[in-house]
């Protein structure tokens, strides 16, 4: 056990000290401006379009706001001015559902375990090879520790940036924000996971990053749909049971049967990869 | 007591068809340096991944530190390996790659990784990225880092690789300084023959994954002993003349060349003896093989 915990200490450092964590932290700090920035200017927009045509275009950014949930490209779905009467915790959920975010994780994620082989550093970690799983496990630490502080980065800033933006700022439940963060940095951290699977049986960085894309994109909704298609599965679809379409479709307020199926989603994801994951490392020879 | 600290039985590796190590079976004693010498390819660093717990064997056993073959990772800690290129994250300071390996093995002390950069000579750019260092100094970085844990056993793969002749002179000081005043066994490879031939005591002479000959520095030094070689056409008159003259242990090499392995005291007195019989020779001089030449010549014999 204190072989674990050595590790973790380990990865924790490297966490500190490695140059692609700030990197990291610094792309979403810039991208959660940019995105408030981006939903704002929308908002004029519409709000500049809907004096001239009421209903319709609302009728159709209503449209357009589920598309992208379900599984469109993934901006934010709502759209805001400095007048606009909304909650802060809706600010949280659009953005945290939107899938943008699950790109940081997913590149961190393949960053992490990619520099261990590209470097060789694994080499330097003998005394593990009979427990290679938790040079795996130690990992995983590292990246639910950039996950949460994510999440956490996310909603700050997301708070600064409206406190002075909206001119009625309200913060609604902040009960809800605090458990849907929770939940959402749960779904995030198994995404994580599946993209650590990836890079330790194929060892690419570039397969990580692009199948991080790809997913948090809503790509993976196409193949899914093609699926449930072939499968006519009776009252189950593979599409709702995967960790991109419940980060995107969790509401922020509890509701028993989409969180449970979202926890359930995320706790399975997060067991069975690191299972595979462990299971291919201890397969292989450290060098 | 069991003087060996490593014993291999039958070590093999495979790689899907290819025989990388094959049913190698060698003892490295406590105290030794131990070269290991062969072509590109011959399998020493799939053997040194083995014996550092880097790949598993196929087949065979690995004994370290007189343990039984089955707990050989209960004693994986004592062993420090530098295999290949030096496995450092070239954005972290040399003083943090050594720090990280340090908390992976839960023996952190500050104090202790300043005194082994001191020891190969990064002290003074412990701050420095590692990425930006020369090769030579990962290399030494990379030696420091297999230091870590006050490891019994070092298993050094051709470490020398890529220095000017400086850096190969100070690398050579600090693993003879490892060994005496450590009291560390090292088993180092290396194609430098000559640069080995000075600090090893022993030698396991590799090829296509078989252990050739494992000899030790005295016997390796009687095996590449003086010789006398004489060039000449007349193969035949010098044959019966050297008979005569008490030296019969020679080989004819190449049809023109002769080497005399006994009587080396007497090169004069052969050259005069020649003469006397009116033997024309093209030449006469005084030959040491090299550790070279002698890994050519058996490995070459190995191969055929």
């Amino acid at each position: 056990m204190s072989g674990m915990i050595n590790l973790i200490k380990m990865e924790l450092f490297r966490l500190v000290k490695s140059k692609g964590t700030y990197l990291t932290i610094l792309f979403v700090v810039i991208f959660s401006f940019l995105l408030f920035m981006m939903s704002s200017s929308f908002g004029e927009q519409s709000k500049a379009n809907m004096l001239e045509e009421d209903n319709a275009l609302y009728a159709e950014i209503t449209e357009e706001e589920e598309h992208i949930k379900s599984g469109g490209i993934g901006f934010v779905g709502v759209d805001f001015t400095r007048d606009t009467d909304i909650k802060f915790e809706t600010i949280v959920h659009s953005f945290l559902s939107s899938g943008v975010f699950l790109i940081f994780c997913g590149i961190f994620a393949a960053n992490t375990v990619c520099n261990k082989y590209k470097c060789g550093f694994q080499k330097n970690l003998s005394t593990y090879s009979n427990k290679k799983w938790q040079l795996t496990a130690s990992e995983n630490i590292a990246v639910l520790a950039f996950t949460v502080t994510e999440i956490l980065l996310i909603v700050f800033i997301l708070l600064i940036i409206s406190v002075f933006y909206f001119e009625n700022f309200r913060l609604g439940s902040a009960a809800n924000i605090i458990k849907y963060m929770g939940m959402q940095a749960v779904l995030y951290y198994a995404f994580a996971t599946l993209i650590m699977f990836i890079v330790e049986v194929v060892h690419s960085k570039v397969a990580g990053i692009t199948v991080t894309c790809l997913l948090s994109m809503g790509f993976g909704s196409f193949f899914f749909n093609k699926l449930d298609e072939i499968l006519k599965l009776n009252n189950f679809l593979v599409t709702q049971h995967t960790i991109v379409y419940n980060a995107k479709m969790l509401p922020i307020a509890f509701d028993g049967e989409l969180w449970g199926t979202a926890a359930t989603v995320a706790i399975c994801s997060i067991i069975l990869y690191n299972i595979f994951s462990a299971f291919f490392v201890s397969s292989r020879d450290m060098a | 007591m069991n003087d060996y600290l490593l014993q291999t039985v039958c070590l093999t590796k495979i790689y899907g068809k290819q025989k990388a190590v094959d049913s190698l079976s060698l003892n490295v004693k406590k105290g030794a340096i131990y070269g290991l010498i062969g072509r590109n390819g011959a399998g020493k660093t799939t053997f040194m991944k083995m014996i550092s717990g880097l790949a598993a064997p196929t087949s065979g056993e690995i004994r370290l530190f007189g343990d039984d073959a089955t707990r050989v990772y209960t004693q994986q800690h004592r062993v420090g390996a530098l295999i290949e290129a030096p496995g450092i994250y070239g954005d972290m300071t040399a003083f943090d790659n050594m720090r990280m390996k340090a908390i992976a093995m839960g023996v952190y002390n500050r104090d202790k990784i300043n005194e082994l950069l001191d020891l190969v000579g990064l002290l003074e750019t412990r701050s420095k990225r590692a990425g930006k260092f020369s090769l030579g100094m990962k290399q030494r970085l990379g030696i420091a880092m297999s230091m870590i844990g006050t490891p019994d056993m070092l298993v050094l793969d051709e470490p020398i690789n890529g220095l000017d002749p400086q850096g190969i002179i100070e690398i050579r000081g600090v693993i003879a300084k490892l060994s005496r005043e450590y009291g560390i066994t090292i088993i180092i490879s290396s194609h430098i023959l000559d640069e080995l031939s000075r600090i090893a005591t022993h030698y396991a002479i590799i090829n296509e994954g078989r252990l050739i000959q494992e000899l030790s520095k005295e016997e390796l030094l009687d095996k590449c002993s003086e010789c006398i070689e004489i060039k000449s056409d007349s193969v035949k008159e010098i044959c019966i003349a050297l008979e005569e003259m008490g030296c019969g242990d020679y080989e004819v090499c190449d049809g023109v060349t002769i080497r005399v392995n006994n009587c080396c005291d007497r090169l004069g007195e052969i050259n005069m003896g020649l003469a006397r019989r009116g033997i024309v020779i093209n030449g006469i001089s005084l030959k040491q093989e090299s550790l070279q030449d002698f890994f050519v010549n058996i490995t070459g014999r190995a191969a055929e």
